[in-house]
């Protein structure tokens, strides 16, 4: 069992003009004191984004490692001043493509119950969407974002056993192994010990 | 007394076990009857459980207790 915590290194924009402060301080875990400020130039009380990614999750499991819970948190505060609608809350995105929304405990927001492989799947593009949406037009107003992560849990996979049989010159992986008890055939799950020592087999 | 080697008087060797090596009645497959290589007759105790093999589940025919089945995608 081993957790990977993988932390974002970049971001991008969707075209709109924003001043970034301490960018770095983004690219830090959630439990950071420091945050970046993200403050739009637009007099409007539209929503800009700006989108966290840079997530490395090609070595976030070692080999032989098979992922338990995958979660992505965010460490954000909304300024008084800018809309805090739940629309307004981070999201999860392949791309631009929100794929999932968050739980939110204090200024933590969490995304859960996601699926490795299509979040590992998503690689560059995978990105936490952040909200910049002022309440009021002309005013300015900063959203600080202390950090953000993907949390990879792992354990030992169980399927790393396996047999093999041999047919027409070629070794083949057993689909399922049987085992004949009380006679009745049983599938056999451990296969490290499906052979009992000291007893001879022949094949069939 | 068992015996495992028998000489004639002017030395041919009518049989010998002394080279054999069966030393236990596990060597020899169970029911038959064979002996030892001090001579002894026994008979045999060596089982074998068997390994099946095919693209579909077990029929609940085949085999005994302890017996296997490798189930492959054909």
């Amino acid at each position: 069992m081993g957790t990977s915590v993988i932390l974002p290194t970049t971001y991008t924009t969707d075209g709109s003009s924003f001043y970034v402060r301490d960018p770095s301080y983004m690219y830090t875990d959630i439990s950071s004191t420091t945050h970046a400020e993200i403050s739009s130039y637009s007099y409007d009380k539209k929503a800009h984004y700006v989108y966290l990614k840079g997530f490395d999750l090609s070595s976030a499991v070692p080999a032989g490692m098979q992922v338990d819970s995958v979660t992505v948190q965010a460490n954000v505060e909304f300024q008084n001043g800018l809309n805090t609608s739940t629309g307004s809350y981070p999201a999860l995105c392949n791309g631009t493509t929100v794929v999932a929304n968050a739980s939110v405990s204090g200024n933590i927001y969490t995304f859960s119950g996601l699926d490795w492989n299509t979040i590992s799947g998503y690689g560059d593009d995978l990105s936490i969407r952040l909200c910049h949406r002022k309440k009021n037009a002309y005013s300015s107003v900063a959203l600080y974002v202390y950090g953000a992560q993907v949390n990879v849990e792992y354990s030992e996979s169980g399927g790393s056993d396996a047999i093999y049989i041999k047919q027409n010159g070629v070794w083949t992986e057993a689909a399922a192994v049987y085992k004949k008890i009380g006679g009745v055939w049983t599938e056999q799950t451990d296969l490290a010990n499906v052979f009992d020592a000291g007893v001879n087999y022949v094949s069939e | 007394m068992a015996k495992n080697k028998v000489v004639l008087a002017d030395g041919t060797v009518l049989i010998d076990l002394t080279g054999d090596t069966v030393t236990s009645a596990a060597d020899i497959v169970s029911g038959k009857v064979g002996h030892l290589k001090d001579g002894t007759q026994v008979t045999g105790t060596l089982t074998f459980q068997t390994i099946y093999s095919g693209s579909s589940d077990p029929s609940a025919g085949t085999g005994v207790n302890g017996d296997i089945y490798v189930k492959v995608v054909s």
